[in-house]
């Protein structure tokens, strides 16, 4: 059985979101445990209303999720600027474009 | 179609291979059902230890379909025992698992609305050491939370091997076995999705399932997982972009499980403070999930999970970046069949 992705705790929480929503339209509609999960039906237009909500909510939080990876990749550059890290970086790369210059 | 008072023949189907250790018990829960089973059907794949034995014992409360020369493949074994069943509700568990009492009882509950195709059932991790317990963790958190979601959604990920349960003739019209993915659960789903079959998921049909108790054997199920997962979704990737709901849930998965992954092993290079700032806001994280595991499974060693479970964190994305560029980029198509070393179950 395939569990799920590494996590970081973002979808967790989008899913407690959709659970908490799910759990109170169930219950806000009374629906009976039993035919929770019947097939709805709908017309069109709520076809299409639901697909332009998903793509939004799906492209809203792709920007979110890649906002949210460059500030971490940024902040770690900014905060290990002056780490031997950065430095053994330094020189690897003075290194690689010494090389370079010398078999051009 | 089923519905209230008629009868329903449910059947139970378990592929096995050199399954010695835990065939027996596997057999035992399926005869101890509340409601029992019409009929248990095992398919022996070719095993070459005492399987064929422990089978020819139980008599005539079972039936066993015999593969002389092993197919090496669960999905193989699956398929030809799924010629003999006469069901119209069929079971799919493994060798290595135990059902619980009311398994086949809430089955047929659920099949009784005519609307349900497929049931996906609730997997509980066999307690053995600590790499089982992390597994335990990730089951708690994965199906209680993401599953739960995924049900309010419509659009449940996957129907688990070792916890499912089809309506026979909607799957043999729709379904059929392509042997391409590694993750066969996984692909049976996604082209239930592609039918727009109801998927039902019940946390009360439950199973007991070994999980890989070393660190190889964790590793190697994880490549299997990770490799079938992205098999599957580039099998499948015309139906992530006709569904939204499916598009909705992939994005939120696989990117996040990527940008995790590329985030864990470029911080530490990049600045050392700043990573243990990442660790430690992820251990906020799974402290949180690990007390929220502990209550749900009513087990207190998850409490200690986070610390150990960081070591599985960073297995998880190595492979889960390593499956994404085999597969993805460069289009390896490896079907081999991976089997964790048994413990002896009781």
């Amino acid at each position: 059985m395939f569990v799920m992705t590494p996590f970081s705790g973002l979808s967790l929480l989008v899913h407690l979101g959709i659970i908490s929503l799910g759990s109170i339209h169930d219950r806000v509609t009374r629906v009976p445990p039993a035919l929770r999960y019947r097939s709805r039906r709908v017309n069109k237009t709520q076809r299409r209303l639901s697909a332009v909500i998903s793509f939004l909510i799906t492209f809203v939080l792709t920007l979110m999720m890649i906002a949210l990876f460059t500030t971490a990749i940024t902040a770690s550059y900014e905060a290990g600027k002056d780490e031997w890290q950065r430095q053994k970086f330094g020189i690897l790369i003075n290194e690689v474009q010494a090389g370079f210059t010398r078999l051009f | 179609l089923h519905g209230a008072g008629t009868i329903m023949k449910i059947t139970i189907i378990i592929p096995c291979h050199n399954e010695e250790r835990s065939i027996r018990a596997t057999i035992e829960s399926c005869l101890a059902q509340t409601r029992l089973a019409d009929e248990i059907v095992i398919v022996n794949d070719g095993s070459t230890d005492a399987t064929a034995e422990i089978l020819t014992s139980f008599g005539d409360k079972i039936s066993v379909i015999n593969i002389p020369v092993a197919t090496g493949n669960k999905s193989h074994a699956q398929e030809h025992g799924l010629k003999y069943i006469s069901g119209d509700v069929f079971i799919t568990t493994d060798g290595d698992t135990i059902l619980d009492k009311d398994f086949v009882k809430y089955i047929e509950q659920d099949f009784r609305n005519p609307n349900i195709t497929a049931v996906a059932g609730y997997v509980r991790s066999i307690p053995y050491n600590w790499l089982t317990a992390c597994r335990a963790f990730e089951y708690a958190v994965g199906q209680n939370l993401h599953k739960l979601a995924q049900h309010h959604l419509q659009y449940l990920f996957i129907i688990p091997g070792a916890a499912g349960a089809f309506r026979a003739d909607k799957f043999f019209k729709h379904i059929t076995f392509e042997h391409d993915t590694l993750t066969e659960d996984l692909d049976f789903t996604y082209r239930l999705h592609r039918q727009d079959l109801k998927v039902h998921y019940d946390r009360r049909v439950v199973v007991f399932t070994q999980d890989p108790t070393t660190i190889s054997a964790y590793a190697n199920q994880m490549r299997r997982w990770y490799g079938g997962g992205w098999q599957c979704l580039l099998k499948h990737k015309d139906l992530t972009w006709k569904r939204p709901k499916i598009a909705f849930e992939i994005t939120l998965m696989y990117l996040e499980g990527i940008l995790f992954s590329v985030l864990l092993f470029t911080i530490p290079f990049l600045s050392l403070q700043f990573f243990l700032y990442f660790l430690g806001s992820y251990m906020f994280v799974a402290v949180f999930f690990a007390i929220f595991a502990a209550i749900a499974e009513r087990r207190k060693d998850l409490l200690l999970i986070p610390i150990p479970y960081l070591l599985l964190v960073v297995i998880n994305s190595y492979v889960f970046l390593e499956q994404m560029i085999k597969v993805v980029f460069l289009r390896d198509k490896k079907l081999h069949w991976f089997k964790p070393q048994r413990i002896l179950i009781k």
